[in-house]
């Protein structure tokens, strides 16, 4: 059963909170291109959350929504809120191959599962070998450290990702010691951008005038529980030329933007609504000392994210 | 000689030359030695047409036995100052200014190790264009060992030399005295047979251009590689340049379809128009890693790349030119385009193998998609559109099918009742099963 079926991904807080920093880094891709040169593709599903977002906030009108649950066409068709949407009912990697990468684009590959070697054959080869400088990436992959009761007998859980993502493809420093607890998210944004700067880039800039050189500059690199560990890695492909313009889109200044190794963590704190509002009158200053009674801890998470903090309201539309 | 002011002394490093030849002919295939030869005659060829592009009145003749091996050209000859300086140097000296001498002969090496693979005797009779110059390089590799020097003997050429033996401009190779394995294969019939297949795909290109290969008295037939190319189908054609401080490389890649054959189905990889490998299907062309293994749904896929430079050795093959070096940067990079373009003619091959399996037609039955690419114009590849880049374009295998007039049903009942009604029809298959009752149907209820 596709997951659709199974949760209404807008009950999804941490999903909410990742959703809205993501929409509030890409404002600043306008200082790479204007938004309306932007193409979105991403995995629409049945209810289209992202591309609701960037059509109205920015203005992106040209959208590809990939799905490879064919049966359910005429649903998908259904959903679509816009007629700027096209559907490409197609597993997305073969739906990548058919695009013509001739815009900037922006690609999220929101997958559930967790990462497989027919992606780093396949989709992401795409991506990074025709994608335009200016175009970012994004990818959601399911980082739940296997359990031994998951693994075959005598495999450790380092053979399992060298069979998950093919042994090549791992880099010789990942130790199975890496792979407990938050450290398969780690490993995977490590093999990430490993094989986005050797398999991808460094080819493609082979013979390639200094300035015209790409680069790839992460941004984000998210881990987030609703049900299960999900890691958002993710940044933006680049030409030398375009330094200035990078510099002035000033991504760092978000704190969620993560350049380097370290995970950054959406949690959401659980609070009523009158806890949040009422840290939110000393935000953005000093939340600790605030009197709400709740542990700092559950504080220091609500100040990471307080901006995005998702608030439901059941109703009647 | 040692130095007694310092202490320091020298150590002989000298080559062997018995250790060297060995050295330079041990991954020599014979099948390689003898394209060496024309190699060299194609330089001199491109070298005095005025259009590279047009070879034609040129020839190369290449007569082949168990005896001896001779390869004669009427491409320009080669200057004595070539000669002299730079064609018999083992390795390529650093050339200042002026272009190269060669577009192929790329490592100085292949001429003569070709020689020393094949026999002990060589005779090289040339007689240069620019300046009626004629005279003769003779080796005897036995002798030629026995002594210290490193250089061999030209000597200039009478009318009345029975070794002047051209009537026009050009060069003539013999080589006597060959080597066991030599005189077996050269004597084979068989092996001469597979030599000619073997020179008319490398140099295809070449024929295509004009030239002339005459193998044992017959000449190569060029046999194109081609693609479908019409109103459905394009193949596609990308070209990049890859600057780098000396040469540049010119990259020209197209990807598409051509008949179903599992032996042709592959890519092409030329340099300077010299084919290195022939309908590859492994992983240096991108097959099993990251594209799929071959499969039969893409006995159809034609991929040609050719890495143009006028710096031969800036070009991605090795010393033999039989294979590619993966770690050029140029091919690198050209690998990550044929691998974009493999992918959309893949994608297609795909779509076409699981709509027809679900339509479930006899065997030897098209789709209607598959009929179209029958039917199609297939045009060689040289002669292919490159008026600009293109991506690999097909019609959409669906609406082809809903395009079609005909209709296709499949459906499945118990095969017992099947054969009952076999035997009441007295048809032999469950296709007439399911026609004959389809008629039945039709004229009984519909066509009154």
């Amino acid at each position: 059963m596709p997951s659709y079926d199974d949760i209404n991904f807008r009950l999804r807080p941490a999903k909410s909170i990742e959703r809205k920093m993501m929409a509030e880094l890409l404002q600043k891709a306008v200082h790479l291109h204007p938004h309306q040169d932007y193409r979105y593709i991403g995995f629409g599903s049945i209810f289209f959350t992202e591309f609701r977002v960037l059509h109205q906030k920015y203005g992106i009108n040209d959208m590809v929504s990939i799905e490879r649950v064919f049966q359910d066409e005429e649903r998908f068709e259904f959903n679509s809120p816009y007629s700027c949407i096209d559907l490409i009912l197609k597993d997305s990697k073969d739906a990548l191959s058919e695009i013509d990468w001739d815009k900037p684009t922006i690609l999220w590959l929101d997958y559930e599962t967790c990462l497989q070697e027919s992606m780093i054959d396949n989709e992401f080869q795409v991506f990074f070998s025709e994608a335009p400088p200016g175009s970012f990436f994004f990818t959601t992959l399911n980082a739940v450290p296997d359990t031994d009761r998951s693994l075959e007998e005598d495999e450790s859980r380092l053979d399992r990702l060298k069979k998950e993502i093919g042994s090549d493809n791992v880099p010789d420093a990942i130790d199975d010691s890496d792979l407990f607890g938050n450290g398969k998210a780690k490993a995977y944004r490590k093999i990430l951008s490993n094989v986005i700067d050797s398999y991808y880039l460094r080819p493609r800039n082979k013979g390639v005038a200094e300035e015209d050189k790409i680069k790839f500059q992460q941004l984000v690199n998210f881990e987030y529980e609703d049900d299960a560990k999900m890691m958002t890695f993710g940044g933006v492909l680049y030409s030398k030329n375009m330094t200035d313009s990078i510099e002035k889109a000033n991504f760092e200044k978000f704190e969620f933007v993560e350049k380097g190794s370290d995970l950054f963590k959406i949690e959401n704190p659980n609070l009523t609504l009158v806890e949040a509002r009422s840290l939110d009158e000393a935000l953005p200053d000093e939340p600790i000392s605030n009197e709400v009674p709740i542990s700092d801890d559950k504080k220091e998470m609500y100040e990471k994210i307080y901006r995005y903090y998702p608030s439901f309201v059941e109703t009647e539309l | 000689m040692s130095d007694s002011d310092t202490g320091t002394f020298d150590i002989d490093a000298h080559p062997v030359k018995e250790f060297f030849i060995e050295i330079i002919t041990r991954d020599v295939k014979l099948i390689d030695t003898v394209p060496e030869f024309v190699d060299n005659s194609i330089d001199g060829a491109t070298r005095i047409a005025d259009d590279e592009e047009d070879l034609s009145g040129l020839y190369v003749r290449i007569e082949a036995d168990s005896d001896e091996i001779t390869i004669k050209d009427n491409c320009g000859g080669i200057p004595r100052d070539l000669a002299e300086n730079y064609a018999f140097r083992f390795g390529r000296p650093d050339m200042e200014g002026g272009d190269l001498p060669s577009k192929i002969g790329k490592f100085g090496v292949g001429m003569k190790r070709s020689f020393f693979r094949l026999g002990d005797n060589f005779l090289l009779e040339t007689h240069y264009h620019g300046n009626d110059e004629k005279y003769v390089i003779e080796i005897n590799s036995e002798e030629w060992k026995q002594h210290n020097e490193w250089n061999f003997t030209g000597e200039p050429l009478e009318e009345n030399d029975s070794r002047c033996t051209l009537d026009e401009s050009g060069t003539r190779i013999q080589i006597t005295d060959l080597h066991d394995s030599a005189r077996e294969n050269f004597g084979d019939d068989l092996f001469i047979s597979k030599l000619r297949s073997h020179l008319v795909s490398e140099f295809s290109m070449f024929l295509n251009r004009g030239l002339e290969i005459i193998l044992n008295n017959e000449g190569l037939g060029y046999s194109p590689l081609e693609m479908l190319e019409d109103d459905n189908f394009k193949p596609a054609f990308r070209t990049f340049n890859f600057e780098q401080e000396e040469a540049d490389i010119e990259v020209d890649i197209r990807a598409g379809l051509g008949e179903a054959d599992p032996d042709k189905a592959g890519w092409y990889v030329f340099c300077n128009g010299r084919l290195v490998l022939e309908a590859d299907q492994s992983k240096i062309t991108g097959w099993g890693d990251p594209l799929p293994k071959y499969h039969n749904d893409f006995a159809r896929f034609r991929g040609m790349i050719n890495f143009k430079s006028s710096d031969p050795g800036a070009l991605p093959w090795n010393t033999t030119k039989t294979d590619i070096n993966p770690d050029s940067g140029v091919y690198q990079r050209g690998k990550q385009k044929m691998i974009t373009v493999t992918r959309s003619v893949f994608n297609f091959l795909r779509e076409v193998s699981s709509q027809k399996s679900d339509m479930d037609l006899a065997q030897g039955e098209n789709s209607p998609i598959e009929q179209r690419i029958n039917s199609g114009e297939y045009i060689d590849i040289n002669e292919m559109d490159t008026s600009e880049e293109r991506d690999f374009t097909a019609p959409d295998p669906e609406e082809v099918e809903e395009e079609d007039e005909v209709g296709y049903i499949n459906y499945s009942r118990s095969k017992e009742r099947i054969e009952d009604i076999k035997g009441e029809l007295g048809v032999g298959t469950y296709k007439e099963v399911g026609v004959e009752t389809f008629e039945y149907f039709y004229s009984d209820n519909i066509e009154e």
